[in-house]
């Protein structure tokens, strides 16, 4: 295979990764975020796999999600940033009150509950909590079930929909 | 109340600074145990941020695995799956012992801004031939990297001293995109965005 080959695949597979992630964080800049992806393979060489190449895309779409949110309060013409500008729409139902409560309701669960049903909920299924915790699926299973109703009813209980 | 509205409240950036990617990465890819992934799944409940970036690593993981195993494999193939389970966890376990995991690994280090100007502006044309950016504080030397316009690596110019650098002369009249990163006394890495420029 040829090294125009090579990266015409790693560009193909790359293109794909960034337009999967950046559509999932509500991103529309994908074509540009998928130029500073082959920027980045290209400083990193020959040795570049396909885990390599979704890393970099989470790693650009990542980045470019923390540019937008941390851009300075106030815009080049000196007018205040308006909360609407936060890229990813669903963060605007989100405030700091919101996130507290979740905070103190995750507390006050079981210990043994805390870490399965906060790695459930940002997307792992009940067969990798019990592998990365190193624990049954059923025990999993159990702690998912028994810890989601009691988070929603403590959030519920502090006013939280 | 969904999973959904739960993952919602969870993973909503609300501006928080942080940079635990290396982490993240690991653990999304259950590469993190014990007291670590403890810790940082600690540390995710009270880090919209990092609740944020690990959800989609788990996405990052999910299209990877998909893409590796496609649908329609003939069932009399299924018993690979436990061999190829154990012989991936036969290397990777080689591999980790040959090579430990380095949390400082700055090519996948995610979060860096993009704090080297680039001078030249977007879609400008270039007759000098010359690219140019600001200098950057404490910067050793700067590499600089072409692409042709579809994304195809053309050349990358390494170890510059100053803050400019002139194109190859084999680079004929085309578009390009170009990018510059810093390398810092401290040995940390600092980068510019990605520019079009155009060689008449």
């Amino acid at each position: 295979m040829t090294m125009d080959a090579v990266w015409a695949e790693r560009r193909t597979l790359l293109e794909r990764a960034v337009r999967r992630l950046a559509g999932a964080r509500g991103a529309t800049d994908a074509d540009d975020l998928v130029q500073e992806g082959m920027i980045r393979l290209l400083r990193a060489g020959s040795d570049v796999n396909a885990t390599y190449v979704w890393r970099t895309a989470w790693s650009v779409v990542t980045d470019a999600h923390r540019r937008r949110v941390r851009r300075p309060e106030h815009g080049p013409d000196g007018l205040d940033r308006v909360d609407s500008e936060r890229d990813n729409p669903e963060d605007r139902l989100v405030d700091q009150e919101t996130r507290e409560a979740l905070q103190g309701c995750l507390r006050d669960a079981p210990e043994s509950r805390r870490a399965v049903l906060t790695l459930y909920v940002l997307g792992h299924p009940p067969s990798e909590c019990a592998q990365m915790l190193q624990k049954s699926i059923k025990s999993c299973e159990n702690a998912i079930y028994r810890g989601l109703t009691q988070l929603r009813e403590c959030l519920e209980s502090k006013g939280v929909r | 109340m969904t999973e959904d509205r739960l993952k919602q409240i969870l993973v909503a950036d609300l501006g928080e600074a942080c940079n635990r990617a290396d982490d993240i990465w690991a653990a999304a890819h259950g590469d993190l145990r014990g007291d670590a992934l403890t810790e940082l799944v600690a540390h995710v409940q009270g880090c919209g941020a990092c609740a944020s970036d690990w959800a989609l690593a788990v996405e990052a993981r999910r299209g990877e695995v998909e893409k590796a195993s496609p649908r329609g494999m003939p069932k009399w193939t299924s018993w690979l799956a436990p061999l190829a389970v154990a012989a991936a966890a036969l290397i990777a376990g080689l591999v980790w012992v040959w090579s430990p995991y380095d949390g400082a690994d700055s090519a996948w280090r995610a979060h860096s801004p993009h704090d080297v100007v680039l001078l030249t502006d977007e879609g400008a044309s270039v007759s000098d031939r010359m690219l140019r950016w600001e200098p950057v504080n404490d910067a050793l030397h700067y590499d600089v990297v072409l692409l042709s316009e579809d994304g195809r690596p053309l050349h990358r110019i390494d170890d510059v001293p100053v803050s400019e650098v002139r194109l190859p002369s084999e680079l004929g009249a085309q578009t390009l995109l170009w990018s510059v990163e810093a390398h810092m006394k401290d040995g940390g890495t600092r980068r510019s965005d990605v520019r079009r420029v155009v060689v008449p």
